[in-house]
């Protein structure tokens, strides 16, 4: 998003999105934005003003017995993949986490959810076994279902993947502690009912 | 990868917000039931941070105290018809208010963050306060710095030479950025504001009118019921409109008919507050356990067309409340329609704003 000659590109105002007039930008400041007189303040980094590096399209091949990319045939080898030794052009090397990889492991770490830096997205079974837990307690009598479902829940999901932020298993303790009780107390009421004298055995 | 949390935290009704700092990115992560979602800004690729003050902030804090006024005046005063559900229901109300009120003064300034890469913008809704702002920028740049340097001798000469030309420039066009409708800089993409509120409140001051024409010859308990639910409805649209309209794009006879209609809200609802004691007054009925039943079924028994206060005073709150509504739906459709227009006009607006920054 830079201009050509290196000129910023323009900054929108986070309050009512006008472009932020070049003359007010600084590197570091608080001014008012013209349109709408928010004070605006403002933190610019060298990137605004680099833009991006030319596209690295990959050198063609010059020597027969030089090495060729996996992908196109007819240019060098400059890199390996880490994960499958493939050998990449320059335009197909991803770098990623610190290593260098080839589009078909970056895909398959993604679908696997084996490269962490690629996860947008993660169902936390922690949260959702502790709601199944705790919920249906307003409305009483549906925690005849949930808690053995909450319970299920926590065991069946206990190891897999939970938040990339750090988090305790404290969630699935509790559900799995509120869910035994609610069992429990399920258990007594329904045995108390069937035996006592005159209602049911016993 | 270990992350670690940073300050400021934003939670919706069933979503919250965090901002998290790792090695070579920062994680912004949106919690919700069961679920969360990520999005990376890596430190290499962020080119800036802006953060402004949000216009509501004030009035935000302003109306949690005065709705804690409002609803902790009747406990002080102890108005005859007040019956004990009247005073909890206040002592919550106002319990409630001043509690909104002490975090917005503890938590300061609310503002919105928005994080610039090469390929778009994005917001921040964990800094949500203007020193959560304070705190994480100098993390953030310590970190930038790490990965992208600072700025050369060159750059700064450059960004320098730009901000002095578009300075010339914009003092050569006699400074137009300050003159309304004429700028250098396009107009809005699109209002961040939709204007839903104003809408509401414009309908709901239209259906109101329609209840006081029909209650002016035809009036009975559910009617009058339906009357002070649509009154509550406007009431509370009114100052939730009146919030989200400060600083904001809504045409400025939409904003003055906003204030023009709660204040007739008001009004008329004191005018019949008062006007019901009297009618408990004069029915000598102020020793009823329970005066709020009282007050409503005697209003709901009277015919205004044979009241000649009562009457005369709904007619003009009708015809009021009815001009207002009318004239804020009409004044928001040209809002919707002039923005549509732009919005049609757009496609040259890139094209135009790198010539104007040339």
């Amino acid at each position: 998003m830079t201009l050509p000659g290196g000129v910023p590109s323009p900054l929108s105002c986070p309050q009512c999105g006008a472009s932020l007039p070049s003359a007010d930008i600084r590197l570091s400041g608080t001014f008012s934005c013209p349109e709408c007189s928010a004070d605006v303040r403002l933190e610019i980094f060298p990137a605004l003003v680099r833009g991006d590096g030319p596209v690295r399209a990959g050198d063609a091949l010059e020597a027969e017995n030089e090495a060729s990319c996996y992908y196109h045939p007819e240019k060098r080898a400059a890199v390996v993949c880490e994960a499958c030794g493939r050998f990449l052009c320059t335009l197909c090397a991803i770098e990623l986490g610190g290593k260098t990889l080839c589009p078909t492991c970056v895909e398959l770490g993604r679908s696997r959810e084996q490269l962490s830096e690629l996860v947008t997205y993660r169902t936390l079974y922690d949260g959702v076994a502790l709601m199944l837990a705790v919920l249906p307690i307003f409305f009483f009598i549906a925690t005849i279902f949930t808690a053995p479902m909450a319970l299920y829940v926590s065991i069946r999901y206990w190891k897999s993947p939970s938040s990339l932020v750090p988090r305790t298993r404290l969630r699935f303790v509790l559900a799995i502690l509120i869910s035994i009780l609610q069992i429990a107390g399920w258990m007594l009421l329904l045995g108390s009912y069937m035996f006592t004298p005159g209602r049911g055995v016993g | 990868m270990t992350y670690i949390r940073l300050p400021g935290k934003k939670r919706g009704f069933i979503r919250y917000w965090t901002l998290w700092l790792g090695t070579d990115h920062l994680l912004a992560v949106e919690s919700s039931m069961g679920q969360e979602r990520y999005k990376r800004f890596y430190f290499k690729d962020i080119q800036a941070l802006i953060a402004a003050r949000a216009r509501h902030s004030k009035t935000r804090s302003i109306v949690s105290a005065a709705l804690f006024i409002l609803f902790a005046l009747p406990l002080i005063l102890r108005p005859l018809s007040f019956s004990t559900l009247a005073i909890v229901l206040s002592t919550l109300a106002a319990a409630i208010a001043l509690i909104f009120f002490l975090i917005d003064l503890i938590k300061g300034l609310s503002c919105v963050c928005l994080i610039q890469t090469p390929v778009a913008v994005h917001a921040l809704p964990s800094l949500n306060r203007m020193k959560y702002i304070e705190k994480v920028l100098p993390v953030v740049r310590s970190k930038v710095e790490a990965f992208q340097g600072t700025f050369s001798w060159e750059e700064l000469k450059r960004l320098s030479a730009a901000a002095a030309a578009a300075a010339e420039e914009r003092a050569d066009r006699g400074d137009l950025f300050l003159k309304a409708g004429e700028s250098l800089v396009p107009p809005f993409k699109k209002p961040l504001y939709g204007g839903g509120l104003h809408w509401a409140l414009f309908s709901l001051l239209l259906l109101e009118a329609a209840l006081t024409l029909i209650r002016y010859d035809y009036n009975n308990l559910a009617l009058t019921i339906l009357s002070m639910i649509v009154v509550f409805g406007i009431f509370f649209a009114g100052i939730a409109a009146l919030i989200r309209q400060k600083g904001r794009n809504v045409p400025l006879l939409a904003k003055f008919l906003s204030w023009t209609a709660l204040a007739l809200v008001i009004a008329d609802s004191l005018v019949a507050y008062f006007y019901s004691i009297f009618l408990i007054v004069l029915s000598r009925q102020q020793d009823k356990v329970d005066a709020q039943r009282a007050m409503i079924s005697l209003l709901a028994k009277v015919r205004r067309s044979g009241d000649w206060f009562l009457g005369k005073a709904d007619l003009f709150y009708a015809c009021a409340i009815l001009i207002c509504g009318a004239a804020g739906l009409l004044a928001m459709n040209l809002r919707r329609r002039r923005n549509g227009r732009a919005a049609a006009a757009a496609p040259g607006s890139g094209a135009f704003r790198q010539e104007g920054e040339r």
